[in-house]
């Protein structure tokens, strides 16, 4: 279950806990739930330590999703390691990526 | 054949009355029963015994119902066996509790014969139905496992290729896959992919990147192209969320060149004759994710003896990310270096995983010599 705090324009999800396979999907309901309502939407990893390739998917295909409108993804507080795996799938040249 | 007659029910109740006449009608009823007197013993039973249902009683001494099923439900051998709670409670609060913890169901104390066996038929029945479908499930994923082994060329089918592979998936449904396959006369294809996640869509996207390899990776097309041409269909037909990390090298026996693409996969690493490994750094977006890509080919002047490795994250992927781990392997692959080709994909996963140490994720490695 991730936090969610509105802000004025977009929104921030901070999840609770790791991102694998097993917590993607309510991760992804959560994303549908106001993707509609925001084009800007900032991922907080401040609790992430592991996102695996299905957590990837996600980010990647709520990119493409906010993409379509104009809108964005950010993701912040990214771990080192997270940071470097990223980089190397640069997805940093597709959407924002802040490190801790 | 009656529904009771080959099925065992364990009960479990702290007081001996409750037991024994429960124990008597399901007996009665053709049923096989085990009687607990606490969750402890219960515990016990169901993992000796695996009943097919389990009556629990909730209000216990030392251990209560709802403590004991948690256990069970927390404990793979038990997990799957469905619980039917007794209880003398009536109050909503204490059901929902119930439900939420897992139970399938609720008998009312005192007990009507009648509505513990109509109960216990019911769930026993609906056990046998949801076996019979993971079962039928499990078959099907057995025959995709069997279609996607059938997809991966082995050495013996084009030796002129010259390689070796490790191939573990560890479900059915495997994210990892490569492929090998003729360009020309002495151009060799050479391909290694990790689809995201373990689900049948995964199944099917390997079947589709094979098909888009035959028909892209052609002579006409420098492999940044090639590799463009796939991520342009793949971003149409791959399911949302799904996408590939993978390498890709081009490898031309004749001229002595090969040409290496990197798709936000760990790097190919390259043993010239002779000399130290090293890893082929190249830039490249992932594939069917984005339609604006970027591929940068890498160009290594090769002769006769070098080798290459291909291989999956899941080699490397142990306490951390894979990045920090390709020194290592790089250390594997120098001391292989008198192995003949044919052995060492096999070698470099019994030195890397030895002992008590198991792949986590799908494991494959490609080893190639020119």
């Amino acid at each position: 279950m991730s936090e969610i705090v509105k802000g004025d324009g977009f929104v921030t999800l901070i999840p609770a806990s790791d991102i694998v396979s097993v917590k993607v999907v309510e991760l992804k309901d959560e994303i549908d739930h106001i993707i509609d309502d925001y084009d800007k939407i900032v991922l907080d990893f401040k609790s992430v330590t592991i996102i695996d390739s299905s957590g990837i998917g996600v980010l990647i295909s709520t990119q493409n999703r906010l993409k379509k409108k104009n809108g964005e993804l950010k993701v912040i507080n990214v771990s080192d390691d997270i940071h470097s795996m990223f980089k190397i799938m640069r997805l940093d040249k597709h959407f924002e990526i802040e490190t801790a | 054949m009656d529904v009771a007659d080959k099925f065992t029910i364990l009960i479990v109740d702290d007081t001996m009355t409750n037991l024994l006449v429960l124990g008597k009608t399901l007996e009665n009823a053709g049923y096989n029963v085990i009687k607990a007197s606490s969750g402890a013993e219960c515990r016990e039973f169901a993992k000796e015994h695996k009943p097919e249902l389990i009556l629990l009683d909730i209000m216990m001494p030392v251990e209560d119902g709802f403590e004991t099923i948690q256990k069970l439900k927390s404990e793979s051998s038990t997990s799957c066996i469905p619980v039917i709670f007794l209880t003398a409670l009536d109050d909503v609060d204490s059901k929902i509790k119930g439900f939420e913890l897992g139970a399938v169901d609720f008998i009312t104390k005192p007990f009507h014969p009648a509505e513990v066996r109509a109960r216990v038929k019911l769930h026993i029945k609906l056990s046998v139905a949801t076996n019979a479908l993971i079962n039928s499930q499990r078959h099907k994923l057995e025959q995709i496992e069997t279609a996607q082994l059938a997809l991966l060329v082995q050495p013996r089918d084009i030796p002129e290729a010259k390689f070796s592979k490790f191939y573990l998936a560890l479900e059915e449904a495997g994210g990892d896959f490569y492929d090998v396959f003729r360009i020309s006369d002495n151009t060799y294809g050479y391909f290694l992919g990790d689809v995201s996640g373990h689900d049948i869509a995964t199944s099917f996207v390997t079947a589709s990147v094979k098909a888009l390899l035959k028909q892209n990776c052609l002579q006409i097309y420098d492999p940044c192209e090639s590799m463009r041409m796939v991520n342009e269909v793949l971003c149409d037909i791959l399911p949302e969320g799904k996408y590939l990390t993978a390498t890709y090298m081009n490898l031309d026996r004749k001229n002595n060149i090969a040409k290496v693409v990197c798709m936000g996969h760990p790097p190919i690493i390259h043993q010239p004759l002779g000399g130290e490994p090293y890893a082929i750094q190249g830039e490249g977006d992932i594939l069917g994710m984005f339609k604006e890509v970027l591929y940068t080919e890498v160009v290594v002047n090769v002769q006769p003896g070098d080798r290459f490795f291909l291989y999956s994250d899941g080699l490397i992927e142990t306490d951390s990310i894979w990045s920090a781990n390709i020194g290592s392997l790089i250390k594997v692959i120098s001391s292989l270096v008198n192995v003949d080709i044919s052995d060492v994909a096999e070698k470099i996963k019994n030195i890397i995983f030895f002992g008590d140490k198991k792949p986590d994720d799908d494991v494959v490695i490609v080893a190639v010599e020119v």
